[in-house]
């Protein structure tokens, strides 16, 4: 529990101890500290195994951009892999554990990798495992996978909940370090609506890492007094601990808040992370910069780490890297570092300067116009090999390396809608490029103004800027004066001398001559070497190692910087979990169910449910004693035939069609005529498309001379209402015809069988008639039940019984199947679902969704006869062009298994007996099957070349999947009275 | 012959509504007649006079509803109203419309068809953010648009803004969007306890 580094003051909360484990071992901290700066005051150097070689590896930012300190986070289903230490808020209890070691992190029998590891560079895999061809899948890349890699999930369901949602603002600021700050500050007061979103978990950004002061005060007090001000402001909302991740059309920003991943005990409800869509009039880019590393011999010893982030432990932690440092650098920001450390009382051991003109800021011995060649240490950093600038060479004893090769502007979200950064040799940085996205602007360090002045000024003009293009009066806030020193910087990416890899990008063990093999390989774009040797990829996404590769790259083929440039950037710039996009909609939730009236009373039957779209739709209502659903079908169908069956067929499409031209439209949508239709009847309509295509069929029902309804599949309600409007408002806006969606509002239920007629007239009021004169087939009519209830009755028959729909407003749903079970119990009434639905209309030979799949014309239904010659309706032209209207093309047939009762599979393709089954003998298809309860045996529907013609043929069935050829009889599509005396009663 | 008689049951019956959460409620408005009216062919501007001698109010420009709990009139597209009424109120309702209309406009009742949920309370803005895109806190009462929640589209009626709300979805979805919308009421409460 020891801390040997922590030091005396820094921004962490010492009034709240707290407790965590890494790999098993009991740690303390305090509330302020992320995990990483808690290890390092406890002195844990090795943190982590890397990607590839599974070297040791420590701690080497202090920010969102940590490539080597990945651990999993939380026991179980809430195990969090590859979590970035630098980032993860420490709390008590929290349980982390290092990552890609095996059998622990001091000893990893993988490490033999990195002895291996000139058989392993860039490229390697594409040589080495490509043959046989058939290893790679089942051996090669499961066993690099095993080998290789970061954390891994828990496998179980994410047990956390996640949110999502969408905020609005006149000005988003991404960032709250000094820029941002000042531009919050100028908005807050000019009274636009502001959101000000930082990823770390303080407010600040290295306001809180540095020892700068403000009007001669040090920053924390400024800081403070601003925070208080922008808290105060209602117009301003202030999100920690949320990741600008993305810049989208139009103004929108994706942002990840981690809301709960810092509290040791999260309140029921709470969402762990919420994914909000951020929509801004303007925003302003102030996300700050990257330090880079620079690259020489041995540079990823756990020890070495980015200057900048030395300090920022130092000053913000109050944390030592060891107590012994020395510094690499190329620039003056590195002497910082040196300074800050010695006044805090740690050992400076040497700055190793590259530029042979530097300077010393203060009474550490300097070695100017000199490298580090090397470092030592076996799972920790112990001293660095330096040549100086005469050629002699020095060893530097030292715990811990700072070093700085120049800052990068985190240009990432200036370059999502395809900007492309440029090249600033004075700054030896790539700064955001002409191109932003729409009504961003990029202040402070992000925009390459790094000292505290500029920061704060450029923000503050930034935001006054862009608010004044809204229209508000934004006088940049007033600033507090601060230090403004100059980039003092001499480009310096790696050190060629010294023995040893030198390292570009950590995450994936990239090295310098893995760069210059792939030059050596053809490859010149900095696309192509990214690719070939992966650089740049996985959860940092190559914030630390761009440059340096770009570097390297432009060396060997002789180009500058600004020439080679950047591979391209993309969303997301910090990981964001799947979860977080899903939010809400997972698991039952993943997208809504949608309900009949009656769905109640289904479940209470017992009965078994599918998905039909949106839809939850009954199945079939299984009885006891029943043991496989098609007992259960297969008396539901009974029923229907011999007694009455009652489905619930509130999920048809029902559109209410009135004016005074509502035949003629619906002339023009089906291809079979309507203007003849008399005012109470019913129509069935086949529906093409533009096409010539079968869109869909119903039927439409005439209920005044200026009034139809018209009913739709359930499959193609939408479909079919939207096709409506845009002949209505686009085709024929003409014609007087106004379209409502009456789906929701009626709950509608057939009622087939021989007892149907008597079921019915035990609910409808006198003095309705449904004698057979009055109300024949295809009759509709208005009138009303159960004394006094408005509703509906169509005579129309999907099963081929005597049928009947009845529809009552939708709150009177659940009550009518309850009285109709009630009043149909002397007949014999069944309730039945989808699937005897199904049976019953393919014994009929009705067509359905199967049949209308988008490839099927009216003359493969046979209905070629019903698309009316007298007048134009859509689709009627295309119908009958060459190819959907042939004589011999395909044809609607029935099949009858010539054993009985094997399934005739759907989908399975047909041929003559005895051809060869290949595409060159195919024949046709099976649509839909069923067993026919009532023919005792296999029936399907199929097309079938020239099928009409074919009646009586025996034909072989070929269902491959299943190594199935089976023998079937061509037979009429309608097995069940084609005369129709069933149907007319 | 068994005298069969019909008991209506809202979309919501079954579930805890209301449903008070942490100072907000979330209930279902039930016994609403609604009736879709359409203008016919030109007849848009005669058809808006009419109901405006019913409504008492001109009829609503895009976006925009009119009227009180007793009647509200909703506009759903060019020349097309949603009348939501409290049916004690206004009984015969789509019979009236269609007297007073005249022949110049279809007439549809619609009474099940929208299921009404009323979300009351403090701050509705931080819950409702985590629902639609809509820029609620530029809603002014009287606002009222079309917008997914959790996928299904559904009219969002700003009645007092931040502080009452009227989520209209179709009836077979209520009780997703009920749940969408209980889900987020639960979380914006488990937030608040947090405080900042």
């Amino acid at each position: 529990m020891a801390e040997p580094n922590r030091l005396d003051g820094g921004r962490i909360d010492r009034a709240s101890p707290l407790t965590f484990s890494f790999d098993g071992k009991t740690f303390a901290g305090y509330r302020g500290d992320t995990l990483a700066s808690a290890l390092l005051a406890a002195n844990v150097k090795l943190v982590g195994r890397s990607f590839k070689y599974h070297r040791p590896r420590g701690i080497l930012t202090a920010g969102s951009e940590e490539p080597n300190a990945l651990v999993g986070l939380h026991r179980g289903a809430r195990h969090d892999p590859n979590a970035r230490a630098t980032t993860v808020e420490l709390h008590d209890g929290l349980v982390a554990v290092s990552q890609n070691r095996w059998p622990s992190l001091a000893f990893d029998v993988m490490a033999v990798n990195d002895v291996l590891s000139r058989f392993l560079t860039a490229g390697f895999y594409y040589k080495t495992f490509m043959w046989p061809k058939r290893f790679w899948e089942k051996f090669y890349e499961p066993a690099i996978r095993s080998a290789a890699g970061l954390g891994a999930l828990s496998g179980e369901p994410d047990p956390d909940r996640y949110d999502t949602g969408f905020l609005h603002c006149d000005l988003l600021v991404v960032g709250g370090g000094p820029a941002g700050l000042a531009a919050a500050m100028t908005a807050a007061r000019s009274g636009a609506r502001v959101i000000l979103a930082d990823e770390d978990f303080v407010l600040g950004g290295r306001l809180n890492a540095e020892t700068v002061t403000l009007d001669g005060e040090p920053a924390a007090v400024w800081l403070r007094r601003a925070l208080d001000e922008l808290h105060a402001a209602h117009n301003v909302r202030l999100m920690p601990r949320t990741s600008v991740f993305g810049a989208y059309d139009h103004g929108v920003y994706g942002a990840l808040e981690r809301v709960a991943d810092h509290l040791a005990v999260a309140p029921a409800h709470l969402p762990r992370q919420v994914l909000w869509r951020i929509r801004s009039r303007r925003a302003v880019l102030c996300a700050g910069a990257t330090e880079r590393p620079i690259a020489f011999a041995n540079n990823d010893r756990p020890g070495i780490m980015l200057a900048g982030a030395m300090r920022a432990y130092a000053n913000r932690w109050a944390v030592a890297a060891d107590r012994t440092v020395a510094v690499f650098t190329n620039n003056d920001d590195g002497h910082r570092t040196a300074s800050d450390l010695l006044a805090r009382g740690v050992s400076v051991a040497a700055v190793i300067d590259a530029r042979p003109d530097a300077h010393a800021q203060g009474n550490y011995e300097l070695h100017r116009g000199a490298i580090v060649e090397n470092t030592r240490g076996r799972k920790a950093l112990t001293s660095v090999d330096v040549r100086r600038a005469d050629g002699s060479r020095v060893t530097v004893p030292c715990g811990a390396l700072g070093v700085s090769g120049g800052w990068n502007p985190a240009v990432a979200l200036t370059c999502h809608q395809r900007g492309r950064p440029s090249w600033d040799a004075s700054l030896a940085a790539f700064v955001p490029g002409a191109d932003l996205p729409p009504g961003m602007a990029v202040a402070g360090a992000a925009n390459g103004s790094f000292s505290t002045h500029a920061a704060l000024q450029s923000g503050a003009d930034a935001a006054s800027h862009a608010l004044a293009e809204l229209g508000f009066e934004a006088p940049a806030a007033a600033l507090p004066l601060a230090e403004d020193a100059p980039v003092r910087i001499q480009a310096f990416w790696h050190v060629a001398s010294g023995k040893g890899r030198t390292w570009l990008d950590f995450q994936n063990d990239v090295t310098v001559k893995d760069v210059g093999l792939a030059v050596q390989e053809g490859f010149r774009s900095v696309e192509h070497v990214k690719r070939y040797t992966t650089l740049g990829m996985a959860t940092d996404q190559g914030k630390l190692a761009n440059t340096g590769a770009i570097a390297a790259l432009a060396d060997l083929t002789g180009r500058g910087m600004g020439e080679t440039g950047t591979t391209m950037f993309r969303p997301p710039w910090t990981p964001v979990p799947i979860a977080a996009f899903a939010g809400r909609s997972r698991g039952k939730d993943f997208r809504p169910a949608r309900l009949t009236p009656s769905h109640d009373w289904a479940a209470e039957q017992g009965a078994v449910f599918v998905e039909a779209g949106l839809w939850l739709r009954a199945q079939y209502f299984p009885r006891p004693g029943e043991t496989h659903w098609r007992q259960t079908v297969d008396r539901e169908v009974r029923a229907v035939r011999q007694a009455v069956g009652v489905c619930d067929v509130t999920t048809l499409g029902k559109v209410d069609v009135q004016g005074s031209d509502a035949a003629a439209f619906l002339n023009m949508i089906y291809c079979n005529g309507f203007s003849k239709l008399p005012v109470s009847r019913v129509r069935y309509g086949l529906m093409l498309r533009e096409d010539g295509m079968v869109m869909d069929d119903g039927t439409a029902a005439r209920l005044a001379d200026d009034h139809f309804v018209v009913t739709t599949t359930t499959a193609n309600a939408a479909l079919v209402y939207r096709h409506m409007e845009f002949v209505r408002q686009c085709l024929r806006s003409d014609l007087d015809v106004q379209l409502v969606s009456t789906t929701e509002a009626w709950a509608q239920y057939a009622v087939a069988g021989p007892h149907a007629r008597a079921l019915l007239a035990g609910i409808v009021d006198p003095p309705f008639d449904l004698g057979d004169d009055a109300f024949p087939y295809m009759a509709c009519a208005e009138l009303t039940v159960c004394g006094g209830v408005t509703a509906r009755l169509f005579r129309i028959s999907f099963s081929g019984e005597r049928a009947y729909e009845i529809a009552v407003p939708a709150c009177y749903g659940d009550s009518l199947i309850r009285v109709l079970m009630q009043a149909g119990a002397p007949h014999g009434v069944t309730p039945y679902g989808t699937e005897a639905l199904g049976v019953l209309r393919i014994e009929k030979g009705h067509p359905a969704g199967n049949e209308l799949n988008g490839q099927t014309s009216p003359a493969h239904l046979s209905m070629a006869r019903l698309v009316s010659t007298k007048k134009d309706s859509i689709g009627a032209v295309l119908s009958r062009r060459e190819g959907l209207s042939e004589a011999d093309g395909l044809r609607l047939v029935g099949l009858e298994a010539m054993d009985g009762e094997t399934a005739l599979p759907a989908g399975s393709h047909l041929f003559a007996p005895g051809r060869p089954h290949d595409p060159g003998h195919d024949e046709g298809w099976i649509t839909s099957a069923a067993y026919s309860p009532h023919l005792g045996r296999s029936i399907a529907l199929a097309f079938l070349a020239r099928g009409d013609s074919r009646l009586g043929e025996t034909i072989e069935i070929a269902n491959p999947l299943q190594g199935q050829t089976l023998r079937a009889t061509v037979v009429h599509p309608v097995f069940i009275d084609p005369e129709g005396t069933r149907l007319h009663g | 012959m068994v005298d069969h008689r019909l008991a209506p049951r809202s979309a919501l019956a079954g579930q805890t509504s209301p449903l008070a959460v942490a100072g907000r409620v979330l209930s279902e408005v039930a016994g609403l007649a609604m009736v879709s009216v359409a203008a016919r062919s030109a007849e848009d501007a005669a058809v808006a006079d009419r109901l405006a001698v019913l409504a008492g109010a001109p009829m609503p420009e895009p976006g925009r509803c009119i009227g009180d709990a007793s009647l509200r009139i909703l506009w759903t597209g060019p020349g097309q109203w949603l009348a939501i009424a409290r049916a004690s109120e206004w009984p015969g309702l789509a019979a009236m419309l269609r007297d007073s209309t005249d022949g110049k406009a279809s007439v549809v009742p619609q009474d099940d068809g929208w299921t009404c949920m009323a979300m009351e309370g403090h701050d509705l803005d931080t819950v409702l953010e985590r629902l639609t895109p809509l820029d609620t806190r530029a809603m002014e009462a009287g606002h009222a648009s079309r917008t997914p929640i959790h996928h299904v589209g559904v009219f969002l009626l700003c009645i007092e803004p931040g502080r009452c709300a009227h989520i209209l979805a179709p009836r077979s979805y209520a009780r997703s969007v009920h749940h969408a919308l209980a889900d987020a009421l639960r979380a914006s409460a488990a937030l608040e306890s947090m405080g900042t």
